[in-house]
């Protein structure tokens, strides 16, 4: 599920990515002021998918304790995530394979004659 | 008064010598409640002793037993739970020093049937911190310390029902009820040298126990022997409305159905690779003791993603279970430093996984159940090693914990597994094998493991704990 190298960045990259996300404002979410480039550079990559969603989720769970190995931890994380995901979506599903999930209707204080209540609300 | 070498007696047993009056509840509790509290930081069990609350329940069964009431097998009967289990009026932990000293006004429905059994509650016992879901790699990733094995305290005592697994190896209690999402009742049963048994899911009422994934989530008995499991299963079995995924299916033990005229075990190929040679050893020699009785073939597993789908499903139901937990900073309070980023990453795992990943289970049950056609059991050894040191990464001796992917399959599915002791390997350790079964099939589980311990003696061997 995913090489090694799938699974890590090097670390000058990962810092460069990081310094590319600070300067693009994309960390903090904001729409960034449109990045001057000269005329006969290429526009600058977007960081890959993983490094989107650690900027998302250090937007959304913001703390101080993000650190160096605990972003690479994540980071190598949410890699394995994604390679699952993409695993997952190559096995064959026809439309009509539904999900496992266990649903049930609910009917409260009045049951069908000579019938038990269903479930009761939640508390 | 119990000695020390009574310590060890199962259910059953203890049954047997309440009822001829060689012993009184009150004496039962006084004397594992002493053995706790003198033994159990040892092996870093225990959580909380009870001791209240167990001398009160074993008073109340005693006079039970004095006006002829027998409320059944478990009556005076002591045991330890899990610390995931709600106690009304005591600290329920999950592990997690940030609730170390938390209280939840609620009673787990398990603890309420154990109690109406006539069973005496005499600790809450250590685990793994929040059942293990945020990716622990070593034994200390508890509040209370690592869990130390039963059979020899520098080794791991398993998880996450760490502590039920030492307790009753190391004779702290008779029996315990632990928890199994992926592999927490078979582990620390299976390196204590216990019979444990992770019933179907739906079974046994989650009501009051910690949720770290809804859908995977069962509570079990981690006892002596398979007998002691079925004895205890028919406590808590049973429908409750307090939880909508109990199945509202009969349950009782002893059983009355017949054992099969011959029972068809199937083993699966690949299962002794990459294992130690004394788990390879034991689990063919345990084989050879059922050969007389069964039909052994050996097969392959249907071939799906049984691990990618186990590992998204409790991934995106412990993000939901535990977002607010991460959210507010709790999480850098958790013991293992690996636990305190490991979860993170679930909060950005997209609905379509989550929803492939229950599409893909749904052809994983009925694969699997298609193979109970043709098979009573699918056997295979419960772990790779024994138990290995307790201050060193899983990565560098567990061998991946299992040979075999039944264990994660199976729980995929909610299929009710059995782990029995089947000898002892590397440094005097135990070795185990497990017997998987269709669904609600836990007798079949039962009526085999019950028949491989009349044949051995596995079950009667205990380490020497004073």
């Amino acid at each position: 599920m995913g090489t090694e190298d799938e699974r890590t960045l090097p670390r000058r990259e990962f810092a460069r990515h990081c310094g590319l996300m600070a300067v693009t404002g994309m960390v903090s979410g904001a729409v960034a002021t449109p990045m001057v480039v000269a005329a006969d550079d290429d526009p600058p990559k977007p960081p890959p998918p993983p490094m989107l969603i650690l900027a998302q989720l250090m937007q959304q769970y913001p703390s101080d304790r993000y650190d160096e190995t605990v972003l690479e931890g994540i980071l190598s994380d949410i890699q394995l995530d994604l390679n699952r995901g993409r695993d997952l979506a190559r096995i064959p599903l026809s439309n009509a394979d539904e999900p496992a999930s266990v649903f049930r209707v609910v009917r409260g204080d009045r049951p069908p004659r000579g019938a038990q209540p269903l479930g009761k609300p939640p508390a | 008064m119990p000695t020390a070498a009574d310590a060890f007696l199962t259910i059953e047993d203890w049954g047997q010598r309440l009822r001829k009056k060689a012993v009184t509840a009150r004496e039962l509790a006084e004397f594992y409640l002493a053995r706790l509290e003198r033994l159990g930081g040892d092996y870093n069990a225990v959580v909380t002793i009870t001791r209240e609350r167990a001398l009160a329940q074993a008073d109340a069964a005693d006079r039970d037993f004095a006006a002829g009431r027998d409320r059944g097998p478990l009556q005076g009967i002591p045991f330890g739970a899990k610390d995931l289990l709600a106690t009304r009026g005591l600290p329920t932990t999950w592990g997690a020093a940030p609730f170390k000293d938390r209280v939840i006004d609620d009673e787990a429905t398990v603890l309420e049937r154990l109690q109406a059994a006539g069973a005496v509650l005499v600790a809450k016992l250590s685990m793994i911190e929040l059942a293990g879901g945020f990716g622990y790699r070593q034994a200390n990733a508890s509040f209370t310390g690592p869990g130390r094995n039963g059979w020899n305290r520098e080794r791991w005592a398993g998880g996450s029902s760490s502590g039920p697994g030492s307790a009753v190896a190391a004779g702290l209690v008779p029996f315990a009820i632990g928890s199994e999402t992926s592999g927490s009742i078979m582990t620390p049963a299976g390196y204590n040298g216990l019979s444990g048994l992770r019933p179907t899911y739906g079974r046994v009422s989650r009501a009051g126990a910690m949720a770290l994934s809804w859908t995977l989530d069962k509570i079990g008995p981690m006892c002596r022997t398979a007998r002691d499991c079925g004895l205890v299963l028919h406590a808590i079995a049973g429908a409750d409305p307090r939880d909508p995924t109990c199945l509202d299916e009969p349950y009782a033990y002893p059983s009355t159905q017949a054992p099969p005229p011959r029972w068809r075990i199937a083993t699966l190929k690949g299962a002794l690779e990459r294992v130690q040679p004394e788990v390879r050893a034991n689990f063919v020699a345990a084989l050879q003791v059922l050969e007389p009785v069964a039909e052994i073939t050996e097969i392959e597993l249907p071939n799906h993603p049984y691990s990618a789908v186990v590992g998204t499903i409790i991934s995106c139901e412990m993000a939901a279970a535990f977002e607010e937990f991460i959210k507010s900073g709790q999480v850098w309070e958790l013991t293992a430093l690996e636990d305190q980023w490991g979860g993170h990453s679930t909060l950005a795992i997209p609905a379509k996984d989550y929803i492939n990943a229950l599409r893909v289970r749904g052809k994983i049950q009925w694969a699997l159940d298609a193979l109970f056609d043709r098979f009573d059991v699918i056997c295979a050894p419960t772990l790779s090693t024994v138990a290995g040191p307790v201050d060193r990464d899983f990565r560098e001796w567990s061998q991946g914990f299992a040979s075999t992917s039944l264990g994660v399959a199976s729980n995929a599915a909610g299929l009710p597994g059995l782990t029995v002791m089947n000898g002892l390997g590397a440094d005097g350790l135990p070795t185990a094998m497990q017997f998987v079964g269709r669904a609600l099939e836990e007798n079949t589980l039962l009526q085999l493991g019950e028949l491989y311990q009349s044949k051995t003696d596995w079950q009667t061997r205990h380490p020497d704990v004073a």
